[in-house]
């Protein structure tokens, strides 16, 4: 096994971890979407159901680049591009949350364990998926076929 | 190679459908981040003019704490919600809503100095 071939299995996991955060995430907004209710607390609702689809679609967008580069490993660099794009932007996102606030959301003050553990795997997911990027560009594109044939 | 552009613009396609979405809602963060901060600073010029209205949400944040005190962990859960009841017309205390909220989210993961230190939060505007 050569260095990208692990560095795209360690990149799987973590994209396969960080989905089942968003996941996670997701499900323990809906249950205290359900408690509001159960207090007659409605005010929250549309603030909650816009935190629960940014998490459902975020954790499926990373199952969707897990899907994609296990079809094409190394011989495209796009799913690598999106894997930064995303990560950074959902970084982005949250940093704003808990800063200057996000429209609907507004400024959140609480930073939980799943928070800060998402935005690590995050940071990692975005330098690894560079150093896939800085790999593939590297190699002549006609050994690109031949490229995880080797390990 | 008429194939291969047909394919890169295909590609550059999905891209923007994925990225498109996230830098919408990101875009707006900055303009919100200003109105967020004016609406924080007009939230606490109006608590300190109606804080005798505000002694029942300050009565649940005291229960909630010493629920907390005392470990009853479901107990401070039903005296926060109840402080957020009493301020779902109140939209001018949204400050006041978030700290309750950070409350009890710190209270699911069991850090209950971080739930104290924004009930605490939460009441320090309200006086």
């Amino acid at each position: 096994m050569n260095v990208t071939n692990l560095i795209i299995f360690v990149l799987f996991g973590l994209l396969g971890l960080i989905s089942i955060l968003y996941f996670v995430v997701a499900y323990g907004e809906y249950t205290d979407w359900m408690e509001l209710l159960e207090f007659g607390i409605t005010s929250e609702t549309t603030e909650k159901i816009v935190e629960i689809m940014l998490f459902l679609i975020s954790g499926i967008i990373y199952i969707g680049l897990i899907i994609w580069i296990l079809k094409v490993r190394t011989s495209q660099k796009i799913p690598y591009v999106i894997c930064i794009s995303i990560s950074a932007v959902l970084i982005f996102i949250y940093i704003a949350s808990r800063t200057v606030g996000v429209p609907i959301v507004g400024t959140e003050f609480y930073i939980g364990r799943l928070d800060w553990i998402s935005k690590i795997v995050q940071v990692l997911i975005i330098g690894l998926s560079g150093l896939v990027l800085y790999k593939i560009s590297k190699h002549v594109p006609t050994q690109n076929k031949t490229f995880l044939s080797k390990s | 190679m008429k194939y291969m552009s047909q394919k890169h613009k295909k590609t550059i396609n999905l891209f923007s459908l994925a990225i498109l979405p996230l830098l919408l809602i990101s875009g707006s963060v900055v303009a919100f981040g200003q109105t967020n901060i004016s609406n924080t600073t007009q939230t606490s010029n109006q608590t300190g003019a109606s804080s005798d209205s505000n002694n029942d949400i300050i009565q649940s944040i005291d229960s909630g704490i010493a629920s907390i005190n005392n470990g009853d962990n479901d107990g401070a859960k039903k005296s926060f919600y109840q402080a957020e009841l009493a301020l779902e017309d109140k939209p001018d205390l949204s400050s006041v809503e978030k700290q309750i909220e950070a409350s009890l989210k710190a209270l699911k993961d069991g850090d209950t100095n971080a739930a104290i230190t924004h009930a605490e939060e939460a009441k320090k505007s309200l006086i």
